[in-house]
């Protein structure tokens, strides 16, 4: 019996030891993330430290991973960073009801520029660091109006490409950097949104004012899939209503979208 | 002393030894002695164990753990548990659940808060 409890004593050991440094391994993963560290995912749920020394710019180096500035209170957006006085006030939500979401574009430490969902295109304004909660994405979209394509990327790896109806002669999708500022679940899938849609955070140049809405532009499922692949929208781009199911789980609010 | 009652004589003191051995030994025989705690008569005889119902003898020494056989691993180590015992410790916080926020599976939060964000409205974009 004394060899065999050497022996199951030695085995014991070796299996703490292999416990042990297993553990040791997880626990380095609780280090602060850093846009070189996260890993390929869409989101990272861990909310950064806005007094982060080692808080990420704006975008990577490797252009991957956004980050996007996030409250659930009325948030004071100024023209410049220091400024004593706000520009403007968003509201909390917008006006569908999304939490506010707003694409940082420039990382000054305690001021952030974000791209601002108003008029004209490509509006942007600065906040404080300390009033939202950050967070990175390495989701992005890609509207090619030429081949009527969209694609997404996550850290950089195409996951979805499909085939879209762009903006007709007269009423021309918007081309340049937009995020995704509201995901409506339309609770209507066979109406002409499809059953979700996503607001962009541009607006039609042509249409100032559309259906109610203010012209704003938006990616969504359709009624017609015969104009897919067509230039055949109001300066919304259509998917196939499969693709928009899809793209709910996909896109988080925030997320860039390049037109091109 | 004629011959006959010589014979006679040494047959009587025969039986008195006999008669002084026979007893005892009769006693013996029908009696078995109660076994000491080491396993010996009260004569200092060995005698052979009785069988246990578990087929053990009165001398081995009663098993560590009958339960846990040869490998009765908390008997060396009560520290460090049971192989499962560790494993189910660890599984929770470091296994499949990732818990350290870096984990892409991490309880699924990824996928969850992204369509946690979908709100039901009507939309008026451009269409």
């Amino acid at each position: 019996m004394r060899p065999l409890r050497t022996v199951v004593a030695a085995l014991v050991a070796a299996i703490a030891v292999m416990a042990v440094a297993a553990c040791g391994t997880t626990a380095t993963t609780d280090a602060p993330l850093t846009g070189a560290s996260l890993p390929p995912t869409a989101i990272s749920t861990a909310p950064l430290d806005s007094s982060e020394a080692t808080a990420p710019t704006a975008e990577s180096a490797d252009g991957h991973t956004s980050l996007v500035a996030r409250t659930d209170t009325e948030l004071e957006v100024f023209a410049s960073p220091g400024d004593a006085s706000p520009h403007q006030t968003l509201p909390a939500t917008t006006g569908f009801g999304s939490r506010r979401a707003l694409l940082v574009v420039d990382d000054q430490g305690e001021w952030l520029e974000v791209m601002l969902p108003v008029r004209p295109n490509g509006s942007t304004g600065w906040i404080r660091r300390a009033d939202v909660e950050l967070r990175q994405i390495e989701t992005a979209v890609v509207v090619d109006l030429d081949a009527r394509t969209l694609t997404v990327t996550e850290a950089g790896e195409v996951v979805l490409e499909t085939t879209v109806a762009v903006g007709d002669e007269s009423s021309p999708t918007p081309t340049g950097r937009f995020s995704v500022v509201d995901k409506i679940d339309t609770a209507d899938p066979d109406g002409p949104y499809g059953p979700f849609a996503f607001g962009l955070s541009g607006h039609s140049d042509v249409l100032t004012e559309f259906a109610g809405g203010d012209g704003q532009i938006g990616i969504h499922g359709t009624s017609d899939p015969s104009s897919i692949g067509r230039a055949a929208s109001h300066g919304c781009i259509r998917v196939p209503n499969d693709i928009a199911v899809v793209l709910d789980s996909l896109l988080p609010l925030g997320t860039p979208v390049t037109i091109g | 002393m004629n011959r006959s009652t010589r014979i006679a004589r040494l047959t009587v003191a025969a039986g008195l030894v006999l008669g002084s051995l026979v007893p005892a030994a009769s006693a013996s025989a029908l009696t078995p002695p109660a076994p000491s705690p080491m396993g010996a008569t009260e004569f200092g005889v060995p005698q052979p164990p009785d069988p246990q119902p578990n087929g053990l003898d009165q001398f081995a020494p009663a098993p560590t753990d009958p339960g846990c056989g040869l490998v009765c691993i908390d008997d060396f180590a009560p520290g460090g548990g049971q192989p499962g015992d560790g494993g189910s410790g660890n599984g929770p916080g470091n296994g499949p659940g990732g818990g350290s926020g870096e984990d892409p599976d991490d309880g699924g939060s990824d996928s969850a808060d992204v369509e946690s964000d979908t709100v039901i409205a009507t939309p008026t974009f451009t269409g």
